[in-house]
C-alpha cells in the first residue's frame, strides 16, 4: 500500500473483494493502480493528466511554473498518461516545455490528438505538435472530436504500421455524436476511446462501454467533474462518511474512484492548475476501489445533493 | 449540424479566468510606457470628437490593438485572435478611409454628448476598471493597446458623427465577443461592452426629433 493513504485493512480487503473490481487491475509498484490497455496488455496507471484550459497559459512564465510544478507532482506521484490537443492553445507547447525541465520524456505516455477537418493536413499538423512536446513519436494519436475521422484514421493507421506511433483512438467530449462513435468503434480497429463520463452522466454505461469490451479497445475519461462543476457543487456539502471505506479522503478522490472502478474505464484524465488538486486526483489512484453497491451508493448521494 | 446544438459557450472558452486576466498584465508590463503616449493620444482624439480628424487617431489605435494585443499577445492563447486581428486591422483601414469623407457630419447634439461621454469612459474609467472591481491595477486595459477601450472609443465617436453604418459592424461585433467572453468566465463587468454597444445602436436608429421653431 502506498504510503499517506487513511485506509484500514479491513477496508482494503473488502475492497479488493469487491464483486466489480476488473480482472485486468493491478496494484503494482507502490505506485497506485493500473490497468491494462485492452489490445496490448500493457499497464498504465489509471489517473492520467488532462490538459484543456489549465495548461493554456501563453508566455506567462508565472503559468508555465505552475504548470510544470502540477506535471512534476503527476510524474513523482506515478503518473504516465499526459493528453493534449492543438486545439488547446500553448498546452502543447508547456507539456514540452515541462517534459524537457523534469527530464520526463521516458516516464510519460504522450496521448494526442490531430484536429483539423483537413485530412491533407493532418501529417503537418501532427508534425508541428511533435516538435512541441519534443518527443520522439506519440504513443497515442487521437481524432479529436470526431473532425475528419476518415481521412485522419487512414493517416494513423499508415503511422502505426510504420512505428511512428504506438496506439490510435478516437475522442468526443459531453456526450456528442455517441451513434457515430458506436459505428466506428464496430468498423474500426482503434485502441482507445476518448470520451465523457462522470458519476452523473453515465449514458456510456448502457452501449458504448459494453462495446469497448467486447471490441477490446481502452477507454480514456475526460471531463471527470464536468469541467469544474461537479466539483465546485459537491464541495460544500460534507464528504459522506463511508467514502473512508474505499481510502476516499476528499470529493475530488471519492468522484475519482467512482469512474475508474468501472471494469472498463482504463483511465481518467482530470486537469488541474494546483498541485494540491492534482495530489488529490493521484490519490484516487491509490487504495481500494468501490465495488458496485458502493458505486450504486455514491450516484444515489450525489444525485440527492 | 445537430451537434453544434450541444455546445455551449463555455465549450469556446480555450483558457481560464485568471490566464486571461494576467494576459493584460504582461502585456501592460511589456509595453510600459508607451502608456503615456496612447493615453496622450487618447486626450487629443478626445479634443477632436465630432470631427474626422478623430477617426485616423481611432483607426491607428484598431491597427495596434489587432497587431500588439491580438496578433502578438492574445493569440498565445486563442488561436481564433489571429483571425480576428485581421478584422481589427480592416476596421482600422476602414476609420482611416472615411475619415476622408466629405460628407462627414457632427450629429445632433444629444448623440454628441453620449458620445463624448463614451469617449471620456473609455480613456478614464476602463484602465481603472480591474482595480474597481479588486483585480490588480496593472490589469488595467488602455485605449490603442487593447480592445476594450479601443472599442468603446470608436463607438463614441461614431455617435459624434455621422459616419458610414459600415464602420459600426466590426465594434458591435467585439461587443458582443467581449461580452461573451466575460460572461462565460463569470467576470462581473461583462455586461459593460455589450451595455456601449447597445447604446450606440438605439442612439443610432433612433430617429432625432427637430427642434421647435
Amino acid at each position: 500500500m502506498p504510503a499517506g493513504i487513511p485506509v484500514s485493512r479491513r477496508a482494503l480487503l473488502g475492497g479488493l473483494a469487491a464483486t466489480a473490481l476488473p480482472f485486468n487491475i493491478s496494484f503494482g509498484q507502490g505506485a497506485g493502480v493500473t490497468r491494462a490497455i485492452p489490445s496490448t496488455g500493457e499497464k498504465l496507471p489509471v489517473i492520467g493528466l488532462g490538459s484543456w484550459i489549465t495548461f493554456n497559459v501563453g508566455n506567462d512564465p508565472r503559468g508555465r511554473a505552475a504548470s510544470i510544478a502540477v506535471m512534476r507532482e503527476f510524474f513523482n506521484a506515478g503518473g504516465r498518461m499526459v493528453d493534449s490537443s492543438p486545439m488547446y492553445g500553448s498546452s502543447q507547447g508547456v507539456i514540452g516545455e515541462g517534459l524537457k525541465t523534469l527530464a520526463a520524456k521516458q516516464q510519460v505516455f504522450s496521448a494526442e490528438k490531430v484536429w483539423t477537418s483537413s485530412g491533407r493536413s493532418g501529417p503537418q499538423q501532427i508534425e508541428i505538435t511533435r516538435r512541441h512536446w519534443g518527443v520522439e513519436k506519440f504513443d497515442l494519436l487521437q481524432v479529436h472530436n470526431l473532425l475528419g475521422w476518415e481521412a485522419h484514421l487512414e493517416t494513423l493507421h499508415a503511422m502505426k504500421a510504420e512505428g511512428r506511433i504506438r496506439y490510435i483512438g478516437i475522442t468526443t467530449s459531453e456526450g456528442r455524436r455517441h451513434d457515430e462513435i458506436e459505428r466506428i468503434m464496430q468498423s474500426q480497429p482503434v485502441d482507445f476511446l476518448q470520451i465523457s463520463y462522470n458519476v452523473l452522466d453515465r449514458e456510456i454505461e448502457q452501449r458504448i462501454l459494453p462495446l469497448a469490451r467486447e471490441r477490446r479497445i481502452g477507454v480514456i475519461v475526460n471531463r471527470p467533474f464536468r469541467q469544474g462543476d461537479l466539483i465546485d457543487a459537491v464541495r460544500r456539502h460534507p464528504l459522506p462518511v463511508w467514502a473512508a471505506e474505499i481510502g476516499a479522503a476528499n470529493w475530488a478522490q471519492l468522484l475519482l474512484k467512482f469512474i475508474v472502478a468501472h471494469s472498463d474505464v482504463t483511465c481518467v484524465i482530470p486537469a488541474t492548475t494546483r498541485t494540491q488538486h492534482l495530489a488529490e486526483n493521484m490519490g484516487a489512484g491509490h487504495g481500494p476501489l468501490p465495488d458496485a453497491a458502493i458505486r450504486r451508493r455514491i450516484i444515489s448521494h450525489v444525485e440527492a445533493l | 449540424m445537430a451537434a453544434w446544438s450541444t455546445y455551449r459557450l463555455s465549450d469556446f472558452l480555450l483558457f481560464s479566468p485568471e490566464t486571461y486576466f494576467r494576459l493584460f498584465e504582461l502585456h501592460n508590463e511589456t509595453l510600459w510606457p508607451w502608456q503615456v503616449a496612447a493615453v496622450i493620444a487618447g486626450l487629443a482624439m478626445l479634443a477632436v470628437t465630432g470631427q474626422p480628424l478623430a477617426l485616423l487617431f481611432a483607426g491607428a489605435a484598431w491597427l495596434l490593438t489587432a497587431w500588439l494585443w491580438l496578433y502578438e499577445r492574445y493569440a498565445t492563447i486563442n488561436w481564433a485572435a489571429e483571425y480576428l486581428a485581421y478584422g481589427f486591422a480592416l476596421q482600422g483601414l476602414l476609420l482611416w478611409f472615411f475619415a476622408f469623407d466629405r460628407e462627414l457630419q457632427p450629429t445632433d447634439s444629444r448623440s454628441r454628448a453620449f458620445g463624448f461621454m463614451l469617449v471620456v469612459c473609455a480613456l478614464a474609467l476602463q484602465p481603472l476598471l480591474p482595480w474597481m472591481l479588486g483585480r490588480p491595477w496593472q490589469q488595467g486595459e488602455v485605449f490603442a493597446l487593447m480592445p476594450g477601450p479601443t472599442v468603446v472609443a470608436t463607438l463614441g465617436l461614431l455617435l459624434a458623427l455621422r459616419a458610414h453604418w459600415l464602420l459600426l459592424v466590426l465594434p458591435l461585433a467585439w461587443c458582443a465577443i467581449d461580452g461573451a467572453t466575460l460572461w462565460t468566465m463569470k467576470a462581473p463587468a461583462f455586461w459593460l461592452l455589450p451595455l456601449a454597444g447597445l447604446l450606440t445602436l438605439v442612439l443610432r436608429v433612433m430617429p432625432v426629433k427637430p427642434r421647435p421653431d
